[in-house]
């Protein structure tokens, strides 16, 4: 197969993957449910496509999932005891080579005794995280300020050598602005806009010789799902009703779902970002050039509760690391791994997945919806399925889609199946007017499944992979493509478009670092 | 020798004599008086005596026992063994090994479940003949001190191996604020 064909191939492979790979992780665990600061809700891994940024890569670690900007008056802060890491494998071995760590730090105002007013004589605290208004040159009115360092650590995450990643200025503390409380509290949008973007930084990353970029901080929820009726058994057809998506003359799939952006249920919140911008000479190593990565959350084994506690001591941790929270591709632990395996999935490793392999060859997924819409179906198109379903047990389509990476696209030259998203740094970046938001299955190459923008529609493209897209041909700039992994025999609605009616696309993104828009207001604008 | 000794030497040589006739179609006539001995019993095969036990929660089980039989010999019997119930032991919980007069009983309880269960022992030779033995296990509580399970936590490096904590059951610490009020540190002035 010559590289063109390959490319093609894994481009078709891909751009049907996405509903496997593509949703994102909210709450999805029942453990991790409970500890929001470190559930990590999706992760966005891409050749940078801002203008001038040829040759980076921008990796996003979304975290906090679910954040109603009116959740005051503490908001959301990074917890100071966890570890916040992004991982690296550039060799193939489903092991990280390149770990780059962020701890938090919070404080309050004046050496962490808060600001304070002069009540009738006293000096007294006051029980808000901000007293006036806030800007970039001006925070003195801010009582409650995080911060955060970055370390990065070669070969193994626990006993490899870290160094820490350095500013413009030498230091190593960088600063989270304070969450969009409101337009009254920081003017206007805009001016928010202009307050969180002081907070990027470039950075001199030890080891590499290109600096990055470095920013942590709120950011308006990108991910985009039906969320509420899918949990509740699918609760609409989630075919396309249109003769084109957001057409709205519902000519197509009998009382199929139209595309509006209502549908998309997270639209009301926030999330917060932590984001890299990295040199692509700086994570490749000696690999092929694709790169898989994963976002983790760590806590300390132990916690007692302070019986009298302290703003700055609530408890105290200790012992080692142990990872609670995991994220790759999105909605893998959502919707792949089974209910009693998802706190497990949650702290393993990519070189362990061999334990969760099942889960993919042999999906429940399908069944699900075989269970809820093969009468409907029939009814409807007076078809006689008896299962819709595909039948091609084990997976190797999905196994392909979530394992290995594509032969020519995503795929390391080592092949070690696990999970993670693949980016092949060699492909080059398309410009956000011209992505398709179906990715490799649109005919760009630079999209999911090849990495993760957030413009990609990785629900609805992961809806039509689990339902067997990939057993058909696929047509990829012009040209039939057979992937060869199963056939049309095997998927009876495998060129069903299905979709969750929730549209995502790069134009609902900035076109510069860190691409996730400015957040939603608590208050005003 | 007196009287009664010799009588019953002669009684036992005549018996002797008699049995030695009778198999060799000897004693004139047709023979058709003569009735075959029985044939040899089968005597039950024979399980050794185990006592009830007790074992900690999440730990297995080794039960050594021994078996024979008369006639056939201890490798030639089945032994099987089950629980009566699988809500402490499941059925892949309950495992035998060993061959001839030597075998063992390895029991592993379902993970963080206590209780008890009667464990029988069915060992049936060729013959169909058949022991039974039958004994209680109890899988007991095992209670770890939550603060020793912190101080252990918190006496390893944050890079270290974090200790496994399936199927541990905490024993319930007085309820005194004060009991882990000294494990935290002065806070920083």
């Amino acid at each position: 197969m010559n590289v063109r064909k390959s490319c093609l191939v894994a481009a078709a492979v891909a751009g049907l993957l996405p509903f496997a790979a593509s949703g994102s992780s909210h709450r999805e665990a029942p453990n991790i449910a409970g500890n929001p600061r470190e559930d990590s809700t999706d992760f966005y891994l891409f050749n940078s496509y801002e203008a001038g940024r040829d040759g980076y890569v921008t990796l996003l670690a979304n975290y906090i999932p679910l954040q109603q900007p009116y959740g005051g008056p503490n908001y959301f802060a990074m917890n100071s005891s966890a570890l916040y890491e992004i991982h690296i494998d550039n060799d193939g071995d489903a092991k990280e080579n390149l770990t780059f760590q962020f701890r938090f730090n919070n404080r309050l105002a004046n050496d962490n005794r808060g600001l304070k007013l002069n009540i009738a004589g006293p000096n007294v605290a006051v029980p808000l995280k901000n007293i006036g208004g806030v800007s970039a040159a001006d925070n003195s009115n801010l009582n409650f300020r995080e911060s955060y360092q970055v370390w990065v650590t070669r070969g193994d995450r626990r006993f490899g050598n870290a160094s820490p990643l350095t500013g413009s200025n030498g230091g190593s503390v960088f600063g989270k602005p304070y969450d969009f409380v409101g337009t009254k509290t920081f003017g206007s949008v805009a001016n928010y806009k202009a307050y969180a973007g002081s907070f990027i930084y470039t950075v001199n990353i030890p080891g590499c010789t290109m600096p990055g970029r470095v920013f942590v901080g709120q950011r308006k929820e990108g991910f985009a799902v039906n969320l509420g009726p899918v949990f509740d058994l699918v609760n609409f057809i989630p075919v396309e009703g249109d003769s084109a998506p957001g057409a709205g003359d519902g000519k197509g799939f009998p009382g199929g779902i139209t595309q509006k952006r209502a549908n998309n249920q997270v639209d009301d919140a926030n999330v917060t970002t932590i984001a890299m911008e990295v040199h692509k000479s700086c994570l490749v190593g000696t690999g092929n050039g694709v790169i898989g990565g994963w976002t983790s959350a760590s806590l300390r084994q132990a916690r007692l509760l302070n019986p009298l506690p302290t703003f700055s001591r609530p408890d105290v941790d200790g012992g080692p690391w142990v990872q609670v929270s995991r994220l790759g591709m999105p909605l893998v632990n959502e919707l792949v791994i089974g209910l009693p395996d998802k706190d497990r999935f949650s702290a393993s490793e990519p070189r362990f997945d061999g334990q969760f392999g099942t889960y993919v060859t042999n999906p429940t997924l399908p069944a699900l919806l075989d269970a809820l819409f093969r009468t409907p179906v029939n009814q409807t198109l007076g078809t006689a399925f008896t299962n819709i379903a595909p039948n091609n047990i084990p997976r190797n389509d999905l196994a392909t889609a979530f394992l290995t990476g594509f032969a020519g696209v995503n795929q390391m030259s080592k092949v070690t199946p696990s999970e993670m998203t693949r980016l092949n740094t060699g492909i080059p970046a398309v410009p956000a007017a011209s992505q398709s938001n179906f990715g490799v299955a649109g005919g760009d190459l630079a999209g999911f499944p090849n990495g993760r923008r957030p413009g990609d529609d990785t629900v609805d493209i992961a809806l039509r992979v689990v339902m067997g897209a990939l057993c058909y041909p696929l047509s990829i700039g012009g040209n039939s493509v057979d992937l060869k992994l199963c056939k049309p025999e095997n998927a009876p609605l495998g060129q069903v478009p299905f979709t969750d009616g929730a549209p995502v696309s790069a134009a609902d993104f900035d076109q510069t670092f860190p691409y996730l828009t400015t957040p939603l207001p608590g208050a005003g604008g | 020798m007196n009287s009664r000794k010799i009588s019953n030497i002669r009684l036992a040589a005549l018996a002797a004599t008699t049995l030695v006739v009778a198999a060799c179609g000897g004693g004139g006539g047709d023979g058709g008086g003569y009735m075959p001995p029985p044939p040899p019993t089968n005597s039950a095969p024979a399980v050794s005596a185990i006592n009830d036990r007790a074992s900690d929660q999440d730990a297995m089980l080794a039960i050594d026992f021994g078996v024979d039989d008369r006639e056939s010999g201890a490798g030639s019997l089945t032994v099987t063994a089950m629980a009566d119930g699988t809500s402490v032991f499941p059925a892949d919980g309950v495992q035998l090994s060993g061959s001839g007069a030597t075998r063992t009983l390895t029991l592993t309880p379902l993970e963080a479940t206590t209780g008890t269960a009667m464990i029988t022992i069915r060992a049936a030779d060729p013959e169909g003949a058949v022991a039974v033995r039958s004994f209680v296990v109890a899988v007991n509580a095992k209670n770890n001190s939550l603060r020793a399970m912190a101080l252990e936590t918190f006496a390893k490096a944050e890079n270290d191996t974090p200790t496994t904590l399936n199927g541990w059951t905490i024993q319930q610490d007085a309820d005194d604020p004060a009991t882990f009020a000294g494990l935290i540190p002065a806070e920083d002035p």
